[in-house]
């Protein structure tokens, strides 16, 4: 292994879509670099573009962030990957120097913002908080009318019964998510949107709707009782429901270690990520899974349109970092407090378990969180395999999980694994496994 | 209140079916009891939010006894390097950029002994399926390190994959099985590839199994034998003449007629010696030809049609043939090959004389007449005969020097000129010498030396891909020096962009030679 700790698909993970993947490729030449340069955790060059003046590229690797004078709205830029690619593959053509005034410019403007306390807390000076208050109220009002509602949908869908369920356009589950949108409920939305697939689902689907109805009536539920929960429940319920998590005010009260903010210090494997659409919008889950705690953490990220996702640490590599969460019945979304040191590679896979094992993780996660979506688990020893055209994961003592239909790497599993006991680690929502990174013969692949 | 009752009350309605509390005599009673019985539909979805969670929460892995798929043996060939892993990744992910780089990556990798990482095996051996294009690229590491041994058993597991399914071992062994069960494509591929490794033992397979193989299938195979083809081929071919088939018999006299110490040889020179008369006056020789009128039927059995698939005279087609399937060693006891040229110029047979000839050196391999008829063009410019493809059949140093000495100049020679020498060019497949490649170089530097090269510019552009997979990687540093075009304010930029192309494409092309050549030592 290189001295780097970057490697060339953690870089690429990094790319925003297949023509940055390729134009970055093609600048990763020292060719098209006529100044190169690093300083600490700062690297620069210039690249000779089709114009006179060359575009000045610039990283920090403690994120990673990046800057470049070229007009490109990705992110990062070609240069920046190129740069990056550049650094992962022959990391000796950089040579420590002292930076020139464009890099130290930035520099400078990147170590003050790195103390998120000072940031944070100028800003929540500035709000008002009488008419966020008023806000505040008139939302609650809202929310209390969509749920009764809801109540109201629910008790009628009942009533009727579910043997209709299947002959129901999918606009009649859209109509009540809309519904639920305009009384601010999105998350509740988002949960009756998904309901119209399930009646077209196959076996079962009739068993999977009553499951998810019955989810969605406890939810409306345990939001009537607001704080009579525990604070983490409550937190939990109303972030369920569409509250949004301010991430300001997390990092705020994490710089001042309030007692009621999670806050783990550990070395963190990136175990991959997973970028799905909705609408316009994609969300990104990062997977992370801590050494020493021996759980999971979430880093989510949404993007509109072209908007570039954001990624704070790039899948493969192990960080000492200390984490922040978000209170909830299960913590698992979480910031990025403090990063120590510079990224590594792992050399193995944490939180490895059996099937058996990682089932009975999932189940008392549900216990705690019984509206939890997904986990990531990290299988050991398992044979991916294909049983009539259906693929899944078995263990050698003959347990399996099935394979998410939707996922594309069947056949690269099969290829790492040659029907030898593999490490696979992905996302489980109770039904499939989707996988997003394999440990084998010693190396970790992402997917 | 069980789950099946739950579901059974839920799928009607409780307008129609009203939910009743039941004990489960477990500890979820404490939580049912809770419920408020007198709203049913609340009631309902209290039971089966409990009831599901629990089930949910208890649901243990499914289990199967079934025996796990024979694994993967070990592998014994070493891993590429990852940055020549990289390289393979790149290629795949920009075919259209990159596509023609594959086959000489593969080849370089299979020279080096080395095999691929896993996790590319599959992208790797789907491209051959949906590309035909690379099926042959990949075909040829069928059996090499480059698949390793998890390259092979993977192919195995997919049937789509079946044309890599050959493990490491010999194919013979495999071969007999999958004679009688496996498709036709799959057959070919797999004798071809057997061919390659033992040319006897495939021959003597084929023997074996002639008689029960169908006419389009003999026909295919028979065609394999062109690889490796030796004299050790020549009674079975010879049989072959015979065949029911006339496609396979056709197959079988060509192949025969690149062997010039065949029967079937000396029978042409039989004929060449009846029918073509040489008298030397003084030191000119008079060539004359006598054809019969009418084609004796041994003619037709040695691979000389009756009718004649060209227009023109019959006779000069059987002419044709005669000369494309007569041993030039013979004509070589006759007289020089400058003196035979001449003589044929004298006759009314000139066209049918030359194209023959043309064929019979390309068949029978004969350099020193390919460049006697190569010089015969660059005297005769009404030569029937095509250049470019008499050049691509010569060796790759002759080709280079013929190459050179005609390489035009800008400004002191037609339009016309340099696009016939483009097309030679393209003819010969590379990779090129450095003497011809840097005079190649010094060709793409005329549209930036000469502003207005325009019609050089039309002309070389379509070539300029060929010639950037052509070149020899090291020229990598010239091209980029000699090449470099600045910005784009002298209004080329279509040139700029051409030209940024073909260095990028032959830097990388650089990338991967130098990869390997570390690689080995």
């Amino acid at each position: 292994m290189s001295t780097t700790p970057w490697t060339t698909e953690q870089v690429l993970a990094l790319s925003p879509d297949a023509s940055s993947t390729k134009n970055g490729q093609k600048l990763a030449i020292p060719g098209k670099w006529p100044t190169l340069g690093k300083a600490e955790t700062f690297l620069w060059g210039e690249c000779q573009g089709s114009g006179k003046k060359p575009y000045r590229t610039q990283i920090h690797l403690a994120g990673p962030a990046f800057r470049c004078s070229c007009p490109s709205r990705k992110f990062p830029c070609k240069h920046a990957l190129g740069l990056f690619l550049l650094l992962a593959q022959q990391a000796e053509l950089f040579t420590a120097a002292d930076p020139p005034a464009w890099v130290v410019e930035w520099m400078t403007k990147r170590l003050q913002s790195a103390t998120p306390a000072q940031s944070a807390k100028s800003t929540s000076k500035s709000v008002d908080s009488a008419a966020q208050a008023k806000r505040t109220q008139k939302r609650e009002a809202k929310i209390q009318a969509g749920l009764d509602e809801l109540d109201r949908w629910l008790q009628d869908l009942m009533r009727q019964g579910l043997a209709t369920a299947q002959t129901q356009p999918y606009r009649f589950w859209d109509d009540i998510a809309a519904r639920m949108v305009d009384a601010q409920v999105p998350g509740l939305a988002r949960r009756l949107r998904s309901l119209g697939g399930i009646p077209h689902s196959g076996t079962g689907w009739i068993d999977r709707l009553l499951l998810e109805l019955g989810k969605l009536h406890l939810l409306s539920q345990a939001y009537r009782k607001g704080e009579a929960l525990a604070p983490a429940m409550w937190a939990e319920v109303r972030s369920q429901v569409g509250w949004s998590q301010n991430r300001e005010e997390l990092l705020t009260l994490a710089t001042q270690s309030d007692a009621g903010v999670i806050q783990v210090r550990d070395r963190w494997t990136v175990l991959g990520k997973r970028v799905l659409e909705e609408d316009k919008l994609r969300i990104q889950r990062l997977w992370l899974w801590g050494e020493t705690c021996d759980s999971p953490a979430l880093f989510l990220s949404f993007a509109h349109g072209k908007q570039p996702l954001e990624m704070p640490l790039v899948p493969g590599v192990v960080v000492d970092a200390e984490l922040a969460f978000f209170p909830g019945a299960l913590p698992l979304r979480m910031l990025i407090k403090q990063l120590y040191g510079t990224p590594q590679m792992p050399t193995a896979l944490p939180g490895c378990r059996s099937i058996e094992m990682a089932i009975s993780v999932y189940a008392q996660a549900l216990q705690q969180n019984p509206w939890l979506e997904r986990i990531p688990l990290v299988l050991e020893a398992v044979i991916p395999e294909s049983v009539s055209d259906r693929w899944r994961l078995r263990d050698l003592t003959h347990h399996w999980l099935p394979l998410d239909p939707q996922n594309v790497w069947n056949w690269e599993l099969l290829a790492l694994s040659g029907g030898h006991p593999i490490t696979v680690a992905g996302e489980w929502d109770g039904l499939v496994f989707y996988p997003l990174s394999v440990w084998a013969n010693e190396r970790m692949v992402l997917f | 209140m069980d789950w099946k009752t739950l579901t059974a009350t839920a799928l009607v309605g409780t307008d129609r079916q009203t939910p009743q509390l039941a004990s489960t005599e477990g500890a979820l009673d404490a939580v049912l009891t809770q419920l408020d019985w007198q709203m049913p539909e609340s009631a309902l979805l209290g039971t089966a939010a409990t009831l599901g969670l629990y089930q949910q929460v208890g649901t243990l892995p499914q289990t199967d006894e079934i025996p796990f798929e024979t694994s993967c043996r070990l592998e014994e060939a070493p891993l590429c390097s990852g940055v020549a892993a990289r390289q393979l990744t790149q290629i795949l992910g920009d075919l259209t950029e990159l596509g023609g780089v594959l086959s000489e990556f593969l080849s370089l990798t299979a020279a080096a002994g080395q095999r691929l990482p896993e996790v590319v095996l599959p992208k790797l051996l789907q491209l051959g399926v949906t590309h035909r294009d690379y099926r042959e690229a990949i075909a040829a590491i069928v059996g090499t390190s480059v698949l390793g041994e998890r390259g092979h058993w993977l192919a195995a597991q997919n049937p789509d994959w079946s044309y890599a399914a050959v493990g490491l071992t010999n194919v013979s062994s495999s071969i007999e099985e999958l004679w009688e069960t496996g498709d036709r494509a799959l057959r070919s591929d797999r004798f071809h590839q057997w061919r390659c490794q033992d040319p006897h033992a495939a021959r003597t397979f084929l023997v074996d199994h002639w008689q029960a193989e169908l006419a389009r299938d003999r026909e295919k195979l028979l065609a394999t034998l062109q690889t490796h083809l030796s004299d050790d081929d020549e009674p079975f071919l010879e049989t072959a003449l015979d065949d029911r088939s006339k496609t396979v018999r056709q197959v079988a006299a060509d192949l025969l007629a690149q062997l010039p110490q065949s029967l079937l040889g000396q029978r042409m020179v039989e004929r060449a010696q009846a029918y073509i008369n040489l008298k030397f006056t003084g030191s000119q020789l008079i060539l004359t030809v006598n054809l019969p009128t009418k084609l004796d039927p041994s003619w037709q059995r040695d691979g000389i049609a009756i009718k004649s698939p060209y227009k023109g005279g019959l006779r000069a087609y059987w002419l044709r043939e005669l000369m494309s399937r007569t041993p030039l060693s013979w004509w070589a006891e006759q007289a020089p090959i400058e003196t035979l040229l001449e003589a044929a110029s004298q006759t009314d047979w000139q066209a049918a004389l030359l194209k023959g000839w043309a064929t019979a050196a390309s068949w029978q391999r004969q350099t020193d007449w390919l460049e006697a008829l190569v010089h015969h063009t660059d005297h005769d410019g009404d030569s029937p005969l095509e250049r470019s493809r008499l050049l691509a059949d010569l060796p790759k140093d002759i080709q280079a020097s013929l190459l050179m000495k005609r390489r035009p100049t800008y400004g002191a020679c037609s339009e016309q000129a340099w696009k016939d020498w483009l097309l030679e060019l393209d003819q010969c497949p590379g990779p090129w010498s450095h003497e011809l490649g840097q005079a190649i170089i010094d060709h793409l530097q005329y549209p930036i030396r000469f502003n207005h090269a325009y019609a050089y510019r039309y002309a070389v552009q379509p070539y300029l891909k060929s010639i950037a997979m052509a070149l020899p990687p090291d020229l990598a540093e010239m091209i980029r020096e000699r090449l470099q075009v600045g910005d784009d304010s002298n209004g080329q930029p279509d040139w700029t962009d051409a030209l940024a192309k073909i260095q990028t494409l032959l830097a990388f092309r650089q990338a991967i030679h130098q990869e390997f050549e570390l690689a080995q030592k």
